[in-house]
This record gives C-alpha cells, sequence and structure tokens, in this order.
C-alpha cells in the first residue's frame, strides 16, 4: 500500500510503516553496517526521515523500495561519518566460527562473507535476494539502471560464490 | 548454486546474523517526538570554492607532517577503548592521495557530497592545540554537569582532531572521556556510572558544540551532585527523560526528596507523578525484556496465586494461555509499598519459542502478533493480607480497533481471550500435521495465512493463498510459461520443449506461478542450468516476471 502523498495523520502513517518495515530496515542496515547498535541508529534515522519525507513522498513509488533506499542512504551516512571510519566495527571471523555451533557456521560463514563485499555488491545482494525485489524494484531503490543491477548482481554472485569456494562451503 | 537456493540461503543468513533482534516498540514514538524537532540544515560549497579549498589543502600538507609525531605522542598517552587498533588512525599528510580518495568517495557518496568528507588527521600550526582544547573540554563538562574535576582528571580522554577536507573552518577537536578501568561504550551502548562524555570544540575558535553526558539511568548520587553545583535544569531533564524506565525504581524517599527539590525550584513535577497504569505503562521496556530468570509465572507463593486467579477472572487469562502467548510475571519494577505482580508479553520469552519452531510456523505467527495487541497488567495486593488492592491494564499503543475480530482488534480483551486461545490451538495443530508429513510443507504456509486471516488478520500481512480451480494449473501454466519464453525470444515451443526442461512451483505468497527453465540433464542434478524463469498470474496467465540468463544466471 503506497504512503498516500498528503497523509491525513504523519504519526499514524509513520507508526505504520514502522510497525510494517522496522525488521526488515533493521536487518539491512545490520548487514550493511555490521554493528547491532548502528544499525538501530540507521533504522531510527531512517524512518525519522521517511517521517520528515512523509509528504513530498511520491505515491507512485513502492514505499518498502522508498525506505530501503533511505535505509541505504543512511547506512551510507554513518560510514562515512567521523566516528564509524574512526573504530572498528566489524566482528571478527574467528570470533564467529568460535560462537558458531556445527550447523550454524555456513549462516555465519555467509553472513561474514556478505559483508566483506563491496558496498556495491552487498546493496543488490541484500535487496534482490534478500529483500525479495525484482531487479526494476532494486534499480528504483539504488537509483540504478536494470542494465547495472543485473551487472552488478552477476558479480556480486561471482564473487560470493568465489569465496563460499575458498572457505570450502560450497562447491561449484 | 541455483538461484533460488542462493536466495533462500542468504536470507537464512541474514535472519541468523539478526538473531535476538528486538522490535523496538518505542520506536515510532522516538521518531515521531524527533521528526517534530527542526532539522539540521547542511552547508553547500559551490565547486569554484571546493577546488580553491582543494588547493590551500594542499599547501596545507607540508606544514601538517610535522605535526604528526606530537599528535601521536598525545595518542598514545591517552586512554584507548574500543577495538581501535592501538596505532594512530590520523592519515599522514604525505601519504594522502587526494586523487584517489576523492574518486572512491565520488563513486560511494556522488559528487554533490564531497563537502561532508571528514578526515581524522593533524592539527596545523594555526589551529587550537591539544592542550588548550583539552582544558576548554573539560570546563565545559564542569560548567554543564557539575562534574569535579578530579573525577575528569580520573578518565581517560580520547582526542581526535577531524579535518573536513574542503571547509578549513568546521574543523575540530573531539574528546571522549572515559573511565579508565572499563569502557562503557559497548555495543547495546550501556552507559553506566560515571557514563561517558563527548565534547567537541571548534578549531580555531574554540567554541564548544557539543558537551554531552553519556550516562543511561537516573543516578540519585550523580543528581544530587549536579544539583549542588546548581545544574537544576539539566537534573530535572535528566529525570524526566528517564521517567518511563528508572526514576521510578530509585526507593520512594529518593523520588520524593528529587519532587521536593524540583518543586521548589519551580519545575512542573506532573511528569514524574504518575498514575498506576501510566506508571505500568512506562515499565513496558523493563517488562518486555526481563531476564527469563526473573519470571515468576511458575513459582508457587500465596501472593502469586491470588494474582493468577485475578489474571483469570478479570482478563481471561489462565497462566497456560500467558505462557503461550510469551507473556511473564514479574514483581513491579516501580518502588511501591503494596506487593504487586506485573504480567506483560516478555520478548525474552518469545526468543525462545522462535528457536524452538522452525522460521514461518503457525505459533510464531501468533507469538510475533501477541505484542500489538496484549496489554500490560498489574495487580496490588495488600502485603500482610493479599487482599487485593487494585488491578490495573495497559494498552501499550494508542492504536484503533480496525475490525471486530481478534486480529483486527487494537487491544485484546477478556472476551477475546477465547479466541486468542482457539487461534492457539488451530495453529498448534497445524504445526503438529506439518512436522508429521500430513501437510506439505507450501499447504502448511497457506494453512497459517488462511488461519491467521480468519481470526481477522490482513491479507497483507497474511497473504498466502491457494490456487483456485478457475486458477491455471500446473500443465496449463507450463503450456503458457513456454508460449511466453518462445514469443519473447521470437522461437516456437517446439524447438524450446527439446533445449529446455522445466520445473515449476506456484508461489503462494505471492500467487504466482513460477516456471524456470533449465539445461542439461534432467535426471542429474548436478549438470542443471539456470536459463530462464518465467512468472505467471495464475488468473489470466499473463506474464508477471521474466528473468534472463543475464538476471539469473546463478
Amino acid at each position: 500500500m503506497p504512503v498516500h502523498a498528503e497523509p491525513v495523520n504523519k504519526e499514524e502513517e509513520i507508526t505504520r510503516l514502522v510497525e510494517i518495515y522496522q525488521a526488515s530496515v533493521y536487518k539491512t542496515c545490520l548487514m550493511y553496517l555490521s554493528s547491532p547498535s548502528l544499525a538501530e541508529d540507521a533504522t531510527q534515522e531512517t524512518f525519522l526521515k521517511a517521517y520528515r519525507g512523509l509528504s513530498a513522498f511520491n505515491n507512485q513509488s513502492h514505499e518498502k523500495t522508498w525506505l530501503l533506499r533511505i535505509a541505504i542512504n543512511t547506512c551510507k551516512d554513518l560510514r562515512k561519518s567521523a566516528w564509524y571510519r574512526h573504530t572498528e566495527h566489524r566482528f571478527s571471523y574467528d570470533d564467529i566460527k568460535e560462537k558458531a555451533a556445527d550447523d550454524e557456521d555456513t549462516l555465519s560463514n555467509l553472513s561474514w562473507e556478505i559483508e566483506q563485499l563491496p558496498d556495491k555488491y552487498k546493496e543488490v545482494i541484500l535487496l534482490y535476494y534478500y529483500q525479495n525485489m525484482t531487479c526494476e524494484e532494486t534499480a528504483a531503490a539504488l537509483r540504478l539502471t536494470h542494465s547495472a543491477v543485473s551487472r552488478r548482481l552477476k558479480h556480486a554472485r561471482a564473487l560470493l560464490k568465489a569465496m563460499l569456494e575458498k572457505e570450502g562451503i560450497f562447491h561449484a | 548454486m541455483r538461484d533460488r537456493e542462493l536466495r533462500h540461503l542468504i536470507q537464512q543468513t541474514v535472519e541468523h546474523r539478526a538473531k535476538g533482534y528486538m522490535i523496538d516498540p518505542y520506536l515510532a514514538q522516538r521518531v515521531i517526538a524527533k521528526g517534530k524537532e527542526n532539522p539540521k540544515m547542511k552547508k553547500k560549497l559551490s565547486f569554484i570554492i571546493v577546488l580553491m579549498l582543494v588547493l590551500l589543502l594542499i599547501t596545507a600538507t607540508a606544514f601538517a607532517v610535522s605535526h604528526l609525531e606530537a599528535f601521536k605522542a598525545i595518542w598514545e598517552n591517552s586512554f584507548q577503548r574500543m577495538n581501535t587498533t592501538g596505532t594512530i588512525d590520523a592519515v599522514p599528510m604525505e601519504e594522502f592521495d587526494l586523487a584517489s580518495f576523492e574518486k572512491e568517495y565520488s563513486e560511494s557518496f556522488g559528487l554533490d557530497r564531497k563537502e561532508d568528507l571528514v578526515l581524522s588527521t593533524v592539527p596545523e600550526d594555526q589551529d587550537l592545540p591539544f592542550e588548550e582544547a583539552y582544558v576548554i573540554a573539560k570546563q565545559a563538562i564542569m560548567d554543564t554537569f557539575g562534574t569535579p574535576e578530579a573525577e575528569i582528571d580520573a578518565m581517560g580522554v580520547y582526542p581526535t582532531y577531524y579535518k573536513t577536507v574542503y571547509n578549513d573552518s568546521v574543523s575540530e577537536w573531539s574528546l571522549y572521556f572515559s573511565p579508565r578501568t572499563h569502557t562503557n561504550l559497548e555495543a547495546d551502548h550501556d552507559y553506566a556510572a560515571p557514563g561517558e562524555y563527548r565534547v567537541s570544540v571548534l578549531s580555531p575558535s574554540g567554541e564548544v558544540t557539543i558537551c554531552v553526558w553519556y550516562l543511561d539511568e537516573f543516578f540519585p548520587k550523580y543528581a544530587q551532585r549536579s544539583w549542588d553545583a546548581g545544574k537544576y535544569d539539566y537534573v530535572y531533564q535528566k529525570a524526566t527523560q528517564y521517567a518511563a524506565t528508572n526514576f521510578f525504581t530509585i526507593s520512594k524517599e529518593e523520588q520524593a526528596h528529587f519532587l521536593r527539590l524540583f518543586e521548589e525550584k519551580g519545575f512542573d513535577i506532573s511528569p514524574l507523578q504518575k498514575a498506576d497504569s501510566e506508571l505500568l505503562k512506562s515499565m513496558e521496556m523493563t517488562l518486555r525484556f526481563a531476564p527469563l530468570e526473573e519470571n515468576l509465572l511458575h513459582t508457587d507463593t500465596p501472593g502469586l496465586s491470588q494474582a493468577l486467579i485475578v489474571m483469570e477472572q478479570q482478563f481471561g487469562l489462565s497462566p497456560a494461555l500467558m505462557d503461550s502467548l510469551c507473556m511473564v510475571c514479574l514483581p513491579s519494577p516501580a518502588s511501591s509499598d503494596t506487593l504487586d505482580f506485573c504480567f506483560s508479553y516478555n520478548f525474552n520469552a518469545a526468543q525462545l519459542i522462535y528457536d524452538q519452531h522452525e522460521p514461518h510456523s503457525g505459533i510464531q505467527a501468533l507469538v510475533s502478533a501477541a505484542p500489538r495487541y496484549t496489554k500490560l497488567y498489574m495487580v496490588s495486593l495488600e502485603p500482610q493480607t493479599l487482599t487485593v488492592l487494585e488491578i490495573h491494564s495497559a494498552a501499550v499503543y494508542d492504536r484503533k480497533t480496525t475490525g471486530h475480530r481478534l486480529l483486527e482488534k487494537a487491544v485484546w480483551e477478556k472476551e477475546d481471550m477465547k479466541d486468542a486461545a482457539v487461534l492457539l490451538l488451530q495453529l498448534t495443530e497445524l504445526d503438529k500435521q506439518n512436522a508429521d508429513g500430513t501437510l506439505d510443507d507450501e499447504t502448511y504456509l497457506i494453512r497459517i495465512d488462511e488461519t491467521m486471516c480468519s481470526f481477522g488478520g490482513s491479507e497483507e500481512k497474511y497473504p498466502r493463498k491457494p490456487l483456485k480451480e478457475t486458477d491455471l494449473q500446473q500443465k496449463e501454466a507450463e503450456d503458457a510459461a513456454f508460449a511466453a519464453l518462445a514469443k519473447h525470444l521470437s522461437s516456437d515451443t517446439k524447438s524450446l520443449k527439446n533445449t529446455y526442461f522445466i520445473r515449476s512451483l506456484y508461489e503462494s505468497s505471492v500467487q504466482e506461478w513460477c516456471i524456470i527453465f533449465y539445461q542439461g540433464n534432467p535426471s542429474d542434478e548436478s549438470t542443471w542450468q539456470y536459463a530462464y524463469q518465467v512468472n505467471l498470474c495464475p488468473e489470466n496467465g499473463e506474464v508477471v516476471r521474466l528473468y534472463g540468463p543475464e538476471d539469473t544466471n546463478g
């Protein structure tokens, strides 16, 4: 359901968006920022920007696409902030391996690999595969062309597969 | 690995990574509150000015290099915290490759964001020296919070000098004052006493732009100290800020003491004088996130037995139903003269359910819906006689009921609990049938969504629907997919059937037929090569999506 161009009640509208998309936005931010606390900050910031931009939102776009575009831009802003650049946010691969039970190793390793991907590939992977967006929606969220998304997806898959094969998680 | 497998795996991975994430029920409220504040305006620079600043920056490089050693010494003598590598993070300007830095920056954020480019670097001759910035920051903390100088001196300081590459006028010192014994800046932002200070000092002006004390609670000891130093506004602001979390957990005497102080100075004490039901609502986070070890629901005390009788009679909540809805019982977190039992949905209890069941199970569907509908409850007893003194219930969200059935209602009242119990039984039965193989996975998921909808759940949230009799059935869908692909490739169905074999799946969550075209040996999955995918609307056979090899080549 699209956000109305001029919502009758912005508070109700943002409450609805938060209720529906909070987890989805948080998880995307988490994979982008690799830090639960920063992902929480980014989630709040995303909805704050959405709240402020509600009346200007083009209701022809899909609200999820719109929110995730804000979320990714917010993550980029956070990533470039002085404080973020200054601190170590990535979790250690060894830490994960120690913590993970055997049957969870694959997921932990894959999580690690996704987070290591260059941003432009990580974005398309998260939107296309995790958020179940189509190429068109992914392109709209990232302000890219359809062909650019297709190219990035192809490269991202290749990178991911190479990483996973190297780790012995999957074999071609 | 095929595309669908990869998609499934990535989804599992993200869920796994976010395991333990709890929905923040206050997020919308915070967003609305912050949204009503005025947003900060950003400065924009013209490209000409940017170029001039670049030239200035490059000429300044030589000066900066000579200061790196001095800055390094400051750093090494300072308190180092978090996971920093132990090496100075300032970029030696002589090694700073502006061209590639800009390129990376432009690719990531776009050219129009260059004015935000920030470097951690070393101060220059004309900048405020660290020693002066430190004195200014310390004074700001003492002035703002009444912190004794000795306490600040006992803390480590973590200095960073930030240069906004294209805007010399906004360079600044950022100083974090942290306890030397441990770091407070943990992943969950738990700033325990005595907290941590952050001060930003502009260079070269020395203007303090930020002075913050990160302290997550209202600590009477610190509040009293700040009060004695005359920081009345700050103490009052802290008390009201934490009215929802811990002001009411300090002792009754301390509450009365601070209320008296606030009143004497003319502050509005009404936010700190809550009615019991309002107070109950303000304790939501404490109750929702309480550790399960604190759950009293299965303990056996006369007081609790009395409270449980009240819960069943007044609200239709038996201990078994509360268990199923992931509710816990806790003593009231607020200071009180009565014997209080609070009942609330608890996210840690829900997490146990999530851990015990497959994703998308029926039980999970109900448990994930429950926090939106269940209230907070409190039963107050006379401590000696166990007479029921007061019964409170508070809905957490200010929501409007949109319908008459369970899941359309804003909050569940006593009469809804019977429905909740029936829904629980039906979902449990579905889970059982799926576990013993009576229901295949796809039908099971459809039945869960149907069940939730039959109890008032919205189709938006529970979208899975079975194929209708009038819909395209599998064979028809496959024929339509071949025809669509033939048209797309300007080929004919017969030659396509000679080239590709297909696998079909009805995706009930989006009501689409998904037909995937492979090449290879149909009997040997390892040889399958993903080629095309055609998604069709089962109602009219129209192509919803058609992926080519460039989209789907896994």
